[in-house]
């Protein structure tokens, strides 16, 4: 259940509307939308953690002020990426932003108040991604992942995950990934390696080291 | 066009134990789970991946075509470890899991569309369509109560409804998921 919010948390005003958040995105949360023709997080994503704690989030601008990014946070997250969206459209949505600061940790805050489905779903259509996810569509709903060692893996329409080795792709889907792996947007892209990789498993070039 | 399915015999003080079976350990060699007749219901056994749970459900009538690889992913949530969202996230519920298997035998047709299935932060799950413009969402708290998300994109129609107020409606949107298959 969640906690309700408390006399306790405030709405901090220094938060500007256009302050962007950013909130990890684990690859159990992607889901394939044909209506949008998209991966993009499910709407459980936005939800507060598991005893009511309000939803953490990272402060892009105070990210920046001590110099990291996208690659801190997602460091040691392997298959995750990051969504964003406006503390604007949390506000919204009947939350309160509040800067809550760790050790180690002083970008990180939290997203105040009950979020029941339709508030998830607010949210999730507010957010963009920050970070391309790990993850490309392979048609039919299948979805080209990375696994938690950074192997390629495949999750197929109902949500199984196999590895890429015991999957073979119809021809436009292995199409559609060498495509993309010749296009500039591959270039930069977290996605790039495992593509690779899997593009070299299912045409039976794997390089060396693999 | 509805072959409803009994999921369970109908005791109910014993359902949960028959719907759902923790094993350890189970080696990673096992087979293919079995379907073995039992009087008029086939019991079904699903093994997670990592081979620690495993699904033991009594059908009865034909096997749906979402059945076992919809149990399978629910096998596979179950073996979810804590903080598999970097966030605190809790493993996912045997009662959530009965709860969703139970409802999708109850209003999802034989050959219907499957849902994505995405575990929630608090030890639920989430039945997802997002096709033929229709966004719906069915969320299973992990004490086993559900909520039901729909919109029409085009219509902007839009409810929340706990299930199973909104059965009728439920089935209604997965007949025309399914019709536009």
């Amino acid at each position: 259940m969640t906690r309700p919010a408390g006399p306790d948390w405030q709405d901090d005003p220094s938060v500007l509307p256009h302050h962007v958040l950013w909130r990890r995105i684990p690859g159990w949360h992607f889901v394939w939308d044909a209506n949008r023709n998209a991966v993009r997080p499910s709407s459980a994503a936005f939800d507060n953690d598991s005893d009511g704690s309000p939803m953490s989030i990272q402060l892009a601008a105070v990210l920046a002020e001590y110099g990291r990014g996208e690659l801190e946070v997602l460091q040691g997250h392997t298959g995750f990426a990051l969504a964003r969206f406006l503390a604007e459209a949390a506000r919204n949505c009947g939350q309160m932003i509040v800067p809550e600061p760790g050790p180690g940790d002083p970008a990180h805050g939290l997203v105040v108040g009950d979020k029941p489905p339709s508030v998830r779903k607010k949210l999730q259509r507010a957010s963009e991604w920050q970070t391309e996810p790990p993850a490309m569509h392979l048609g039919d709903k299948v979805l080209l992942l990375q696994d938690r060692s950074g192997a390629p893996c495949v999750r197929l329409p109902h949500g199984k995950c196999i590895p890429a080795t015991e999957f073979a792709p119809h021809a436009s889907g292995l199409a559609a990934a060498q495509a993309w792996l010749a296009s500039p947007e591959s270039g930069q892209a977290i996605l790039r390696d495992t593509v690779e990789k899997a593009v070299a498993i299912w045409t039976g070039t794997r390089a060396t080291g693999f | 066009m509805f072959a409803l399915l009994d999921p369970v015999r109908p005791a109910e003080a014993a359902e949960s134990r028959r719907l759902l079976t923790r094993e350890r350990p189970v080696g990673r060699s096992l087979p293919v789970p079995a379907v073995t007749s039992q009087e008029s219901f086939r019991r079904i056994r699903v093994v997670s991946p990592k081979g620690d749970y495993a699904l033991i459900v009594e059908l009865a009538g034909p096997e749906p075509t979402w059945f076992r690889p919809t149990l399978e992913i629910f096998a596979d949530l179950l073996g979810l470890p804590d903080d598999w969202n970097s966030y605190g996230a809790q493993p996912v519920t045997r009662a959530a899991v009965a709860t969703a298997v139970k409802l999708l035998a109850e209003v999802l047709a034989s050959d219907a569309l499957p849902p994505q299935v995405v575990p929630t932060s608090a030890g639920g799950v989430q039945l997802e369509w997002h096709e033929g413009g229709v966004d719906l969402e069915v969320c299973v708290r992990p004490t086993g109560t559900v909520q039901v998300l729909f919109e029409d994109l085009a219509s902007e129609v839009e409810w929340v409804e706990p299930f199973p107020h909104c059965r009728d409606k439920l089935v209604e949107v997965l007949e025309r998921l399914h019709a536009a298959q």
